[in-house]
């Protein structure tokens, strides 16, 4: 009887590959579950063991429209989570981000006179929001901290150009700007990254 | 005469059965063909992927439970936020059922003798 179920779960399997490992082989678990359940009654009820099994497999459905159905569900849930996690991690980084260099701010600027406490505040933020929205952390991160540095920074450059500039010396600074933003970004989406693997990483460990 | 159970009002019936008791899975489809004296039977095949969708919802919430025999089973609770979905499908289902009632009562009574 077990080779019969064994085969049918694999035939299963066979549909599941788009799922994680640990996913896959919770949905077999359950689904071995519930035919070790339907042939228990049906053995109850007084057929053989063999004829239990073939008709709880019966009775089942065929591999591929329990695979299909499953994989479609499972893509369900991960454009759901995604989805929260992409503006979960984009908040994240925008709220710690402003919230540490609000805190700079109001430090005396003797503790905070170095530029690189602005690095700083990026690397918290960015690792901060990986490890509470590890999916899709990277790219929310990169989006936000764009948006952030077109919004709030950019305009600087004209705002700060000397009356009667020229062309070329706003282009300068421009381009300046532009690379502070790229290292800016750079740095955070990096933290992200480096957040998300870190939560990854604990979580694997945890699973045993 | 039995009927197979519609995919649209499986989540209601499992949100329903699942309000009285936690249950796995095997448990949830027997009890509905139970509970309508074996009139509507479940394809299993849809009430795993249906399970899944309430889960993701956050309407249930499944959890592996060790058994005094045998191995352990996935046995899935109502949440608030489910017993608040059933409450409203529940009330749905009864108006629509009143509705469709009302309708084919007046061509009934429209129709000559």
């Amino acid at each position: 009887m077990h080779s019969l179920l064994e085969d049918y779960l694999m035939e299963i399997a066979k549909h599941l590959t788009v799922l994680p490992p640990a996913q896959r082989v919770e949905e077999l678990r359950e689904m071995r579950q519930h035919l070790l359940n339907a042939v228990v009654v049906s053995q109850e009820e007084g057929l053989s063991e063999e004829d239990s099994l073939h008709s709880a497999i019966e009775q089942f459905g065929p591999p591929a429209e329990w695979g299909q159905n499953l994989v479609q569900v499972w893509q369900r849930g991960e454009r759901i989570q995604n989805r929260r996690s992409f503006w979960g991690a984009a908040v994240c980084v925008v709220v710690v981000s402003s919230l540490g260099n609000g805190l700079l701010r109001l430090l005396p600027p003797h503790l905070t006179s170095a530029w690189c406490w602005v690095f700083v505040v990026m690397v918290i933020s960015g690792a901060i929001s990986g490890m509470a929205f590890p999916r899709r952390a990277a790219s929310a991160v990169s989006c936000a901290m764009a948006l952030l540095y077109l919004v709030t920074l950019y305009p600087r450059v004209f705002a700060v150009a000397p009356p009667g500039s020229r062309l070329v010396d706003l282009l300068f600074s421009s381009l300046i700007y532009l690379a502070d933003g790229l290292l800016f970004g750079a740095i955070t989406v990096l933290a992200a990254w480096g957040g998300s693997r870190w939560r990854a990483h604990g979580t694997q460990i945890s699973q045993g | 005469m039995r009927r197979e159970l519609a995919n649209g009002d499986l989540p209601a019936l499992i949100l329903a059965v699942l309000s009285k008791q936690p249950l796995h899975g095997y448990a949830i489809a027997r009890e509905v063909e139970r509970l309508s004296d074996d009139a509507l039977t479940m394809r299993e095949g849809t009430l795993y992927p249906a399970l899944r969708v309430l889960e993701q919802d956050g309407l249930i919430v499944g959890t592996w439970e060790p058994q005094a025999k045998g191995a352990a089973r996935k046995v899935y609770t109502l949440t608030e936020a489910g017993a608040a979905a059933m409450r409203k499908r529940t009330q749905e289902l009864n108006d629509y059922a009143t509705l469709i009632q009302t309708v084919l009562g007046r061509i009934g009574h429209a129709q000559p003798a």
